[in-house]
């Protein structure tokens, strides 16, 4: 009976897909990730079919748990698909973003990018069933603000931290990094922390266990690396409208410090940093998102500890995760936002009210966008618009769309 | 006066030099068009479209006592058509479409934005009204229509009109001042309802 309740929700979950099939999509991937997710589904509903005739009510039991368990991983995914479509959403951005994409991960690469209803930017990790997809989300509010399109860069970060395994290297150092901090400069405080570990110190990290004491911090430092590398990511990409797309999304900044995310104080104090090792001018606002403090709810004094052991770590770490972020770019020879070519956009074009062209990067245009928005002068150069915002995000929408034009038409 | 197409290549060739220029971006083939003998200039159709939800609403009623700009999104809805994909325009329907091209015109200049023949003679009637006034800045909205009995598929990028340039003759130098200006994607917006017409409604 159970089965072919089983059966029955594959099928309405099929039958949604063919739903969503027929919509209109203003580029082919989304259609590609959803004919992969039926395909999925097919598979899963012909292994119950199978798995009844065996005879075994293990392995139908097994079959089935796995239908129901994929049921709730992919119905997301179909929303995020679904949303692809919003007529809200800036297609225009998909074509530039899936070059850069392309450069930077390989080219087999497909991208998705949807509008989320969650306030944050977000990418879905590499699903085996969709490989070789990045699906990226933009806060539904913002999803055709050109202007923090750059924050996109931060989520291909993500996928380019799985796919070139920096993941996976950097785990053990940090876990060693953090074993040896608690051996060389804190450890009166983790034995007052663990009164009943009975531990020598110069024997401290031989047992497996003392890495399981500590797996909690080394997890949340890896977590924090990868942020502060894709933070890394969308400045080595986008440059200073990296930074000025963090600020606007993120400012004033939170009161509440969540373990798993650097603080951001030191996000952009590696950005500042950043700015200095890549040869990018800073932007002036800095300061004001970097004040503010973040504290736990509550933590308890071992949560405490194990924060500021995976604070610690990414300090650590910082050094080698900007030389990552920069090694990643320049190997996928993407060049700096050009500070020459993003003056002549905005002066010879943005204020006399046209879209740039003749671009050689996506960067440029969105980096002519942030100092259009920020140059006083440029609502005087266009007197006779009335919302001059507005006009300006669409003047930006236009270059991104020009670029593409001039892309796909060259040669 | 209309100027003639070499003439238009030549201000397009200078434009980041001039401070009111005439720009169309992306920038025409200007070597074809100095040589075409015309005295137009083609556009392209881009890839916004407005439908009207014909479900949705009795008629069109631009009196309303209601906002006009709300009534208006209720009663359109936005199609994107990517590159290479197509629109298929049934007999005697109508669509608002945008030209790929974002036009600026400079102060000292109007244009028309009429059909080409080579559409006309197969039906489909594109740009009714479409007078672009000195200082516009923006892709042009265009009305859009196929009053033949076949339907006619249409794709963003090929060309779909033609913009004819006058020289614009006065003293005034303000630009084109209407809501119109900087979209990228077809514009529909309330008709005003004047003085003079409210007058003429009211009970004597």
């Amino acid at each position: 009976m159970t089965s072919q309740y089983s059966i029955r929700r594959v099928d309405a979950v099929l039958k949604v897909i063919g739903q969503l099939k027929s919509v209109d999509f203003p580029y082919e991937h989304s259609k590609h990730a959803l004919e992969k997710v039926e395909s999925h589904f097919q598979k899963l509903k012909l292994d119950i079919e199978r798995s009844l005739k065996s005879d075994s009510p293990d392995l139908s039991r097994n079959t089935c748990a796995e239908a129901l368990e994929q049921t709730f991983v992919f119905l997301p995914i179909l929303g995020f698909i679904l949303r692809s479509t919003d007529i809200g959403n800036a297609f225009e951005l998909h074509g530039p973003l899936l070059r850069l994409a392309r450069t930077l991960l390989g080219d087999n690469i497909k991208l998705i990018i949807s509008s989320e209803w969650e306030y944050s930017p977000y990418t879905y990790l590499p699903i085996p069933q969709l490989d070789q997809f990045v699906l990226i989300g933009l806060p539904s509010p913002e999803s055709a603000n050109p202007l923090v399109f750059p924050l996109a860069g931060h989520e291909l970060g993500h996928t380019l931290w799985r796919y070139s395994g920096h993941a996976t290297h950097i785990k053990p150092a940090i876990a060693e990094g953090i074993i040896n901090d608690i051996k060389s400069n804190r450890w009166d405080e983790y034995v007052k922390t663990f009164p009943s570990q009975e531990r020598d110190r110069s024997t401290y990290g031989d047992h497996p266990t003392d890495m399981e004491m500590i797996a909690p911090a080394s997890a949340w430092a890896e977590r924090q690396a990868e942020e502060v590398f894709c933070d890394l990511i969308g400045l080595r990409l986008f440059g200073k409208a990296y930074i000025h797309a963090l600020t606007y999304f993120l400012a004033p900044g939170f009161r509440t410090r969540l373990p798993h995310y650097p603080r951001l104080s030191v996000r952009f104090r590696c950005l500042s940093d950043a700015c200095h090792e890549y040869g990018i001018n800073k932007p002036e606002q800095f300061a004001d998102i970097a004040a503010v403090a973040e504290v736990q709810s509550d933590p308890t004094n071992v949560e405490k500890f194990m924060v500021s052991l995976a604070d610690t770590a990414l300090d650590r770490s910082t050094t080698t995760l900007m030389q990552l972020a920069r090694h990643a770019a320049e190997d996928a020879g993407i060049k700096l936002p050009d500070d020459e070519e993003i003056d002549h956009v905005v002066e010879t074009q943005f204020k006399k009210g046209v879209p740039a062209r003749g671009q050689s990067g996506l960067a440029n245009i969105l980096n002519a966008g942030w100092r259009a928005f920020q140059d006083k002068d440029m609502s005087t150069a266009n007197p006779n618009i009335t919302n001059y915002e507005d006009f300006l995000k669409e003047l930006v929408l236009k270059s991104i769309e020009v670029f593409e034009i001039e892309n796909r038409t060259a040669n | 006066m209309v100027v003639k197409a070499d003439y238009i290549a030549d201000l397009l060739e200078k434009d980041e030099e001039e401070a009111d220029p005439l720009v169309i971006t992306p920038r025409p083939d200007l070597a074809k068009l100095r040589v075409s003998g015309s005295a137009s200039v083609d556009l392209r159709l881009g890839s916004w479209f407005l439908m009207l939800r014909r479900a949705r609403v009795s008629c069109m009623e631009i009196s309303s006592t209601n906002s006009e700009r709300e009534n208006i999104e209720q009663f359109t809805r936005s199609v994107f058509i990517r590159f290479g994909d197509e629109f298929v325009l049934h007999p005697r329907s109508f669509v608002l479409g945008a030209t790929l091209e974002w036009i600026r015109m400079p102060t000292n200049m109007a244009g028309i934005v009429t059909g080409k023949s080579s559409w006309g003679r197969r039906g489909l009637i594109i740009a009714t009204a479409t007078g672009v006034h000195p200082g516009f800045t923006g892709c042009l909205t265009l009305e859009i229509t196929n009053l033949g009995e076949i339907p006619i598929k249409i794709r963003p990028g090929m060309s779909i009109c033609q913009l004819f340039l006058h020289r614009a003759e006065g003293a005034d130098q303000t630009g084109d001042t209407s809501l119109y200006n900087g979209k990228r994607r077809p514009v529909l917006l309330s008709i005003p309802i004047d003085n003079f017409s409210k007058k003429l409604s009211e009970d004597s």
